[in-house]
């Protein structure tokens, strides 16, 4: 943050409920200069642009939406933070008008927090369409904040609110003082009077709304900022204010310091707003009238979440083939070049690097078409709809009802749905997510299971086998969620409290940017985990100098023995043992890693590439049955589903789980239980084989 | 050997000793016979007869010259004993609003007089007042705000919206909890349960004694809950919902 300031002029922050479309003025203020990170040490996303205005240039920093200013949530704590520790020189709440009492709430926690607020009145044309008239002078006046009315997916108003925020970063701060009442009032003033005589109040607080926090029961609040001075005394002095307060009125203290909060909003409302007639019905209401009905919403929710699936798998995999063409062609264009250059470098470029990138490439579409998908029921507001309705059967296995979409991506590829978990509130439910997901197979798991099976089982038998064990996938997933749930994670999962925002069509830009920053960010972060996987397991295939690539002399095949007898157990052998290492890299290449092995040759350079391709799999059918049992496939298809997911998966966990702790553990424990299970599979039916 | 189930059929003077080993054990560690005697001022030949007939009962294991140790059973007794001491010394305090020396000192005492039977009655009735929905624990903190320091109670001063005091412990049909609510069904929140941090999330949405909520509707799956608060749509699930307790209102006849 100090490096940006001896940059920047100013900073200013935007505050507002989820919902409020705050994200879509921020993308508006900021337009393409905006950067995203992490904030320190979590994964919650950071916003920040810099922009000229004028002649000051402003950093424009969003805060996570929150609804209000206390530390219940992660997402509450990092804006609460930002806002004392950073000092804006200005705040703009953004307010979803057509919810001003629970949205002035926050605005006006955000004015005591002693800050100069900017009302950015959002979805005005919500309020107007109802009806409501709000005088916006008048809400001016009585909170003694510029006011702006803005549409933020239509970029009205956005010049308007940059001109005020200058401004009135130049005025002085006002004195507002917010009365609650009797009995309120003089506890207030009985505690702000002592701790500006017991303590040393910090510059960026004021004395009256550390008492406010204190009668709103936050102890630890004066340990926390720091405040120096008799801080026992205070917090005794609040204890027992906070006791006389309750008798007084028959309530909590926080809850009466909350309700006179909203009396005094109600008070501002009263004054400022005309309400219109009032439709019986919303159109939201009547649209949710269909949407979550009884009978219907199942249906509903299962053909949106089999839409998202194939809008994202289907629609990607021509951009999908198109890159792969592009990866072979580039190649086919490198390698004369390299005629010349020690055939060692011909191999790292070309197979190593260019390999690598193209393995992570090649996944962009889905990728990017998934998140595009997902931000589109984000902003529409069916996601909130989707996670009501399956919350009852995520529940009972121990997840968030919004953890369902990570599921279904799965069966897809598990990077973006790891990558999707990021619309998960809660670590503890996040961290579980993600550990089950690579359980789940993926569409390039498919074709391991697809040779074998028809290798090993009849034609009729072949495609049940396949899908059983997909379906097997899912339910270690499941049971997965379930013990961890009982025995690693204990706890509550966070309370499902959550808003319906009212359907709303998201603009298409809105989607693009959010679609973007996501991407970028699994580019960058992901990007560097796999080229580093990549090169050293090329390493292994390819040294010591001079053997076949990928054949039992290269370290990689070295390795494979060494392995062997830890695998005996469970029915695999060396060759088994390669092709797995191999297919850390990405499972498509346990196939051809197979083939290799096998010694059948997978030309794939040969112009009639389908024939080919059938010769090749019949030919390694037939090598598998003569060294393989049905049993031994059949263990082989179990530990190749769950030890270990590719190194795109494994960067997208080691990114987003947020430890390298629990990265370690998911890796550990898929390995751990894919062994266990290989080995009461492999061992039982042999002893039922002896029998 | 027959096995006792049950704290009646041990003598006081037994149950203090079992008390006095299982906070032995949880404190130091260990209990030796030695300490045992110093604590309760007798001789150590009492205290191994004692402990003989406790073990005898399968609640102690003990052999001269070891640690006494406890078995499951005693375990178990020991921790109901200190659980019912506990509560008197609570009830004491925070029903009767008694200094918590005083509580703590005549729970001693009292403990070992009163059958288990009585015990648990009246730890069953301070859990009531507490779940009670009609705000039993309300009607406990009227009872300290209305008494006065020379120990008379004064009469009820707070009425409720009807003018009529608070004297009901009883279920009211007009009182049910949000997650009882049937959709179409509207109400008033009277009461917020529930852990500081839950209370914190539904206060900041707006929900607090007093505010209306509508339930729409139920999910397929039957949870969670859609309700409608101010202008806004909100989800929560039963067990959230469990927390609110609200005050039924019948159903507006428009026209």
């Amino acid at each position: 943050m100090e490096q940006h300031r001896t940059k920047t002029d100013m900073v200013i922050a935007l505050i507002g409920n989820p919902n409020s479309g705050k994200t879509s003025i921020f993308n508006k203020l900021t337009g393409a200069h905006q950067k995203v990170g992490n904030w320190p040490g979590v994964t919650v996303e950071k916003k920040e642009g810099r922009v000229q205005v004028g002649e000051t240039c402003v950093l424009f920093v969003d805060l996570p939406g929150t609804y209000g200013l206390n530390t219940v949530s992660l997402d509450e704590m990092l804006a609460r933070d930002f806002l004392l520790s950073e000092q804006p020189s200005a705040v703009i709440a953004v307010i979803d008008s057509s919810n001003l009492t629970r949205n002035l709430y926050l605005a006006v926690q955000t004015i005591e927090l002693g800050l100069k607020v900017v009302l950015a009145m959002n979805m005005t044309d919500e309020v107007d369409a109802r009806g409501d008239v709000i005088d916006y002078d008048q809400l001016g006046r009585i909170l003694r904040c510029p006011i702006v009315k803005t549409v933020g997916h239509r970029g009205k108003g956005i010049e308007e609110l940059k001109q005020a925020c200058i401004q009135f970063v130049q005025e002085p701060k006002s004195d507002l003082v917010f009365h609650y009442g009797e009995p309120l009032d003089s506890a207030l003033l009985r505690l702000t009077d002592l701790l500006l005589d017991l303590c040393q109040i910090p510059h960026n607080l004021t004395a009256r709304w550390i008492a406010l926090k204190l009668l709103e029961g936050e102890d630890d609040l004066l340990e926390n900022l720091g405040v120096e001075g008799d801080r026992a005394r205070i917090i005794q002095e609040a204890g027992e204010l906070r006791k006389s307060l309750e008798q007084q009125t028959g309530l909590t203290a926080d809850l009466v310091v909350v309700d006179r909060r909203y009396g005094i909003i109600r008070g501002v409302i009263r004054e400022c707003v005309t309400l219109g007639p009032r439709d019986r019905m919303t159109l939201t209401e009547k649209i949710d009238n269909v949407v979550l009905h009884r009978v219907l919403a199942l249906p509903i929710f299962l053909a949106m979440m089999w839409l998202t699936y194939q809008f994202t798998f289907t629609v990607g995999k021509p951009f999908m083939v198109i890159l792969e063409l592009f990866f072979r062609w580039l190649t086919a264009v490198v390698s004369p070049w390299l005629v010349e250059a020690p055939p060692w470098v011909h191999g790292f470029l070309v197979n190593g690097i260019l390999g690598g990138i193209g393995s992570l490439i090649v996944f962009i579409p889905n990728i990017m078409l998934l998140f595009l998908g997902i931000a589109f029921l984000e902003d529409s507001g069916y996601m909130a709809r989707a996670a009501f309705v399956i919350d009852r059967f995520m529940h009972h296995i121990g997840l968030h009802g919004k953890a369902f979409i990570p599921l279904i991506i799965g069966f897809g590829c598990n990077v973006p749905a790891i990558m999707a978990t990021r619309t998960l509130e809660s670590r503890r439910d996040r961290i579980l997510t993600i550990i089950i997901n690579p359980f789940i197979s993926c569409g390039a798991r498919m074709p391991i299971w697809i040779l074998l099976a028809g290798a090993f089982f009849s034609d009729q038998w072949a495609g049940t086998v396949v899908f059983g064990v997909v379906l097997f996938g899912l339910m270690i997933a499941v049971l997965s969620a379930l013990a961890l749930n009982r025995f690693v994670l204990p706890g509550q999962s966070a309370p499902f409290v959550m808003e319906l925002p009212p359907y709303r069509f998201p603009t298409f830009h809105s989607l693009l940017v959010r679609m973007w920053e996501r991407n970028w960010l699994f580019l960058k972060k992901v990007g560097s985990v796999v080229l580093l996987g990549v090169v050293l397991i090329w390493f292994l295939g390819y040294f010591p100098w001079g053997v076949q690539p990928n054949g039992p002399a290269s370290y990689a095949g070295r390795l494979g023995k060494v392995i062997e007898p830890v695998l005996k157990p469970i029915g695999i052998d060396w060759r088994g043992a390669v092709a797995l290492t191999f297919g850390i890299v990405a499972k498509e290449v346990v196939i051809s890693s197979l083939g290799v092995l096998y010694d059948v040759s997978d030309d794939a350079s040969s112009p009639e590439l389908d024939q080919t391709a059938v010769r090749f799999e019949t030919k390694l059918q037939e090598q598998l049955r003569a060294n393989m049992t049905r049993l031994q496939a059949l263990s082989f298809m179990i530990f190749a589903l769950l030890y270990m997911p590719c190194l795109a998966t494994i960067g997208a966990i080691f990114k987003e789980i947020g430890s390298i702790k629990w990265a370690l553990f998911a890796l550990g424990y898929g390995l751990s239980l894919a062994y266990l299970i290989s080995l009461v599979v492999y061992q039982s039916g042999m002893l039922l084989c002896r029998l | 050997m027959t096995k006792v189930l049950n704290l009646a059929d041990i003598s006081t003077n037994l149950q203090e000793y079992l008390e006095l080993v299982h906070k032995m054990i949880m404190e130091h560690g260990v209990a030796r016979v030695r300490d045992l005697a110093a604590k309760k001022g007798v001789s150590s030949a009492s205290v191994v007869t004692a402990l003989r007939r406790l073990q005898e009962a399968g609640l102690v294991e003990y052999s001269a010259h070891q640690y006494v140790k406890m078995t499951p059973d005693g375990s178990r007794l020991a921790m109901k004993l200190d659980q019912l001491h506990k509560f008197l010394a609570r009830f004491f305090r925070e029903v009767l609003g008694i200094e918590a020396e005083q509580a703590e000192k005549e729970a001693c005492s009292l403990e070992h007089h009163l059958s288990v039977t009585t015990l648990e009655r009246m730890e069953a009735f301070f859990e009531f007042l507490h779940s009670c929905p009609r705000g039993g624990k309300e009607l406990i903190e009227q009872f300290h705000a209305c008494r006065p320091s020379d120990g008379r109670v004064v009469e009820c001063h707070r009425k409720n919206a009807s003018g009529a005091p608070p004297n009901c412990l009883l279920r009211d049909p007009q009182t049910a909890f949000l997650a009882d609510l049937q959709p179409g069904e509207r109400g008033k929140v009277m009461q917020l349960r529930g852990d500081i941090r839950l209370r914190r999330r539904l206060v900041d949405l707006g929900i607090l004694p007093g505010t209306i909520i509508s339930v729409i509707r139920y999910a397929p799956l039957g949870d969670p809950i859609e309700v409608k608060i101010m202008d806004y749509l909100l989800t929560l699930r039963k067990d959230e919902a469990r927390s609110i307790l609200m005050e039924r209102e019948p159903v507006a006849v428009e026209g």
